[in-house]
């Protein structure tokens, strides 16, 4: 049974339409690596918007490379993929040429990082860094991107070659960059034989040879591969009566060589240059060549050579190290800076017919490494850096739940929903102030046995910050310190309620304790024109943690998570000082493991009803795939909530039935909101189609003066809450000026309620926007927008 | 070690890359700048904004590379030369102006966001009230969107859309 995912990001391969170099190994890789059983293979080709992938169907895929039925455009099947849908415990593996890919890596990996799911890229090779003036720009600024990229989110690369592997940890130490691990996986080279049509063998070149012994130097020609050195050996060659043949296709940057072969008295006398040749003549040129002449300067395998061998010709190749791997005692080599060198490696085979003759008999001998090898070695690569199953002990045991609380009634009544639906659970630990302990004595009479922790204890003579989320946090790491705590417990707060059965695999599973995010908190606004203790405490651990180059997802998803005390604590021993900061907990511990320790812990969707307390409360980040808490609050069971009629305490009887109910309402209302959001997109894009530009709102400075650019017509979605990002530059970030919005009728009555928003007061990391709060039913009205003396209208209509 | 934010690092990178090219007699094809401007760049669409701090040169190469997908040709390059000493504001205008009129842009799609800058007349958009919005079946909706591209532009312009 397959035990490790992979995914597989090819879009390279399927926009090129024919397959050689990078694609012929991802091509060939692939397509063993699809008939491994150990192994789960999602294939994936870019979107046209570039932030998201179709799914290649294993069975197309095989046959149209196999095969080549069908286009490669055309195998994509309609199921999209986002970064967020690749599984924590996955292998994300680049084979292709990504640094080709509009999506860019520098994008994706930190998205991917951040909630863990293991990257590994191949390496091909570091020329473009180490001797960037052989490469086209384009390809040398993408790929020098691409690195950097590599270099700070991979865990894992794949090496071709040791000289590869070499030059990794040459460019690591000069940046003093910390070295990914690696692993060396040499390619494999037994292509299946090209069908070649002996019809379009280019006969006149080969009659024109046939007299002579020749050289071959078969590739395209571009400055790296050094065809000059050997240019500049035809005179000397011709002596000894040798040819020089070019084979391959004109490439970048080598006009001027073109021009001078071509004016050359003796091409095609003592040289020719075939360009674009058939693959017959190619075949048919190997075979009767003295010798396949490489002079490159660099290299990240050179499969050319490989490719003489399988053709029986001896090869002299640049004395480099990745060539000496790939040709072995097989090949012979000369310095690729000097002709003498050169002629000296053509004297030497020149000297010795016998000897001549029995070196080709030994290529051909010669059986290339396979790619069903280069395949199986790949795979044990990715497996081995693959967490599917994770560090933490398997006989880890969760009996004990810890809550922070001071409110008696709610502990009381959410009680009686944990004994129920945690049967795992046997004792909970309550941190609360001393007078509330005899009362939960008094009144719980449950199987769960309390045991107690008293704020003095916690404190342990320390004052108590006033500021609530400060006050929390630092009561959560002096529990951490000082409490009777299991080294492995379920944190909740008073009022998270399960929903159904609740087991120990909702919180560990595959050996990777369960971490619950709901946001990231790079994109939280919280409520702008009045931050609560919350949002503050949002913003104070986006800094801390963005600050310590650590992922940022919010964790804070109100519902009970899973905590390893010991790493806790090794948190606190790292940052010292760090509980008198008022962070969030949550976020904080999970935010760090994830960097640190991720092969224990896995990043999911959060699963709380309840949370946001009103689904419209803000732009849902992330929805959840199931429910299983809820964030209790009494406002939701009130005659206008959204569980108004079901009971608000715990009823044996109605339970099930009830916890069925609330999900679905809760369901309908998430998806309520993302029919909104797609509304909103489809709105965006007509406006962009009409307009050249996406419906903006954007505050600048003119001359001093602000200046207010609004779509001309916006469409909104009734009923909802609609957060469209107010864009300013740095001047306007710190104006006083109020920006005040209103829509109205077209006699002038305000149909949604004027809002202000004051800039000056917004967090420097969050984007300010406007929040619309849009009646039930449809109308069309005017979005009157002034700041200052610039005031700016338009039309909104706001649609069922 | 170094502890290296993305941005740091790729400098790092560029600027041995640079070392190297000097040494070979070269010159890197963009600057550091543009360079770092790129490798921050996301790929559904581009801010104005994460370009608007730089120069005018570095500004209309980093235009080029983000909305075209391509360097600045030489003739482009050179009749611009005759505006760079322009106020930054005025200059950005023109360069955004002149490519995003393109057809070359046009083809290429890539949003534009946070720009100060009007250049065109709108098309009027469609009006969609409630009452008037015609209903489009599911099953429609669907089909719609298994298409590929080409045929869901086809299918907006037969509805309309386009």
């Amino acid at each position: 049974m397959a035990d490790t995912r992979i995914y597989m990001d090819l879009s390279m391969l399927c926009l090129t339409p024919f397959t050689t170099g990078i694609q012929r190994v991802a091509k060939e890789i692939v397509l063993r690596m699809l008939k491994n059983p150990d192994i789960s293979l999602t294939l994936l080709a870019a979107t046209p918007t570039q932030t998201a992938w179709r799914v290649l169907p294993h069975a197309a895929f095989t046959e149209y490379y196999t095969e080549k039925t069908g286009t490669p455009y055309g195998i994509a099947s309609p199921q999209i993929i986002t970064p967020a849908d690749i599984p924590t415990d996955a292998v994300f593996f680049d084979i292709d040429s990504a640094w080709n890919m509009p999506m860019h890596r520098s994008w994706l990996f930190p998205q991917l990082k951040a909630r863990g799911v293991t990257v590994v890229s191949h390496l091909y090779d570091l020329i473009p860094v180490t001797e960037p003036q052989y490469f086209h720009t384009t390809t040398m600024r993408q790929f020098l991107s691409w690195t950097t990229a590599v270099l700070q989110y991979a865990d894992h690369i794949i090496c071709n070659a040791d000289a590869t592997k070499a030059a990794l940890h040459t460019l690591c130490t000069q940046l003093d960059h910390p070295e990914p691990p690696c692993t060396v996986v040499p390619l494999g080279a037994d292509f299946a034989k090209k069908t070649v049509d002996p019809e379009s063998v280019d006969t006149k070149l080969l009659s024109l040879l046939t007299p002579y012994r020749y050289l071959l130097m078969v590739g395209t020609v571009e400055p790296r591969k050094n065809h000059q050195l050997l240019y500049d050996a035809v005179n000397q060659l011709s002596e000894r009566g040798i040819k020089v043949v070019f084979a391959g296709r004109l490439g970048w940057n080598m006009d001027h060589f073109a021009r001078a072969i071509s004016k050359h008295p003796k091409n095609g006398k003592d040289f020719f240059f075939v360009q674009g040749p058939t693959d017959a003549t190619i075949q048919a040129l190997y075979k009767d060549a003295l010798a396949v002449v490489f002079p490159t300067r660099n290299e990240g395998f050179g499969l050319p050579i490989v490719e003489a061998f399988l053709n029986g010709t001896p090869v002299l190749a640049s004395d480099i190290p990745v060539l000496r791997e790939v040709g072995g005692d097989m090949a012979d080599y000369f310095d690729n800076t000097s002709v003498d060198s050169l002629l000296q490696a053509v004297d030497a085979l020149l000297a010795d017919e016998e000897a001549y003759q029995k070196k080709r008999a030994a290529i051909a001998a010669y059986r290339p490494r396979t790619w069903d090898t280069a395949a199986d070695e790949m795979v044990q690569a990715l497996r081995g850096t693959c967490r599917s199953r994770g560090d933490v002990p398997q006989d880890t045991r969760v009996s004990q739940m810890v809550v922070l609380t001071a409110r008696n009634q709610d502990l009381l009544r959410t009680l009686p929903y944990l004994d129920a639906c945690l049967p795992f659970i046997e004792r909970m630990l309550v941190c609360c102030p001393k007078e509330n302990i005899a009362e939960l004595q008094a009144k719980w009479q449950g199987r769960i046995r309390l045991e107690f922790c008293s704020d003095e204890q916690l404190l342990n003579g320390e004052a108590l910050p006033e500021d609530h989320t400060e006050r929390n946090f630092f009561l959560r790491c002096q529990m951490m310190r000082n409490a009777p705590l299991d080294d492995v417990f379920l944190m909740t707060d008073d009022d998270y309620r399960p929903l159904r059965e609740i087991t120990p695999e909702d919180f560990i599973r595959n050996s990777r304790y369960q971490a619950y995010y709901c946001y990231d908190l790079r994109e939280w606004h919280g409520t702008q024109d009045a931050y609560t203790s919350y949002d503050r405490s949002m913003f104070r651990t986006r800094d801390f943690l963005t600050e310590r180059f650590l992922p940022a997802l919010q964790y804070s998803a109100h519902q009970p998570q899973i905590i390893d005390r010991r790493l806790f604590l090794e948190m606190l021993d790292a940052f010292p000082g760090i509980e008198h900061r008022g962070l969030d907990e949550w976020s904080t511990y999970f935010n760090y493991c994830i960097a640190k320790h991720t092969a224990q812990f896995a990043a999911v969707p959060y699963a709380a009803a309840g949370w946001p307390g009103n689904t419209s409360d803000w732009a849902l980040w992330c929805q959840p795939k199931e429910l299983f808490f809820e964030n209790y609050y009494d406002a939701l069971y009130e005659e206008d909530g959204i569980f108004a009629g079901l009971s608000a305490v715990y009823d044996p009887a109605r339970f099930a039935n009830e916890s069925v109910e609330k999900i679905r309402r809760w369901s309908e209302a998430l998806t309520k909101q993302r029919v909104q959001l797609a509304q909103m997109r489809m709105y965006c894009e007509m406006y962009r189609d009409s307009h050249s530009r996406p419906p903006e709102f954007l505050l600048t400075e003119q001359d001093g003066e602000p200046e207010l650019h609004i779509p001309d017509v916006l469409y909104l979605p009734a009923g909802g809450t609609i957060h469209m990002p107010l864009l300013t530059d740095e001047a306007m970030r710190s104006t006083t000026e109020p920006i005040v919005y209103c829509i109205a009728n077209q006699k002038g009555d305000p149909i949604v309620p004027e809002q202000t928003l004051q800039l000056n007061t917004v967090d420097a990391g969050v984007a300010p926007e406007l929040v619309f709060l849009m009646p039930p039913t449809p109308f069309t009205g005017i979005l009157t927008v002034s700041c200052g003396e610039c005031t700016a209208e338009c039309v909104v209509r706001c649609l069922a | 070690m170094k502890n290296y934010t993305d941005d740091a690092l790729a400098c790092a990178i560029y600027q041995l890359a640079d070392g190297r090219m000097q040494a070979a007699g070269q010159k890197m094809p963009c600057s550091e700048a543009v360079f770092s401007v790129m490798t921050k760049a996301r790929p559904d669409y581009v801010s104005y904004q994460d370009i608007a701090h730089l120069g005018n040169a570095d500004f209309m190469e980093a235009a080029y590379l983000l909305l075209l997908r391509r360097p600045l040709d030489e003739p482009t390059a050179k009749s611009c030369q005759e505006n760079m000493h322009l106020p930054a504001k005025e200059f950005q205008a023109m360069v955004l102006k002149n490519l995003l009129d393109s057809d070359e842009y046009r083809k290429r799609n890539i949003p534009l966001t946070e720009c100060p800058f009007v250049f065109a007349e709108p098309k009027p958009m469609p009006v969609l009230l409630t009452s008037e919005q015609p209903v489009i079946p599911q099953r429609l909706i669907r089909m719609y969107q298994k298409m590929p591209r080409f045929l869901q532009k086809l299918a907006k312009k037969i509805a309309g859309k386009e």
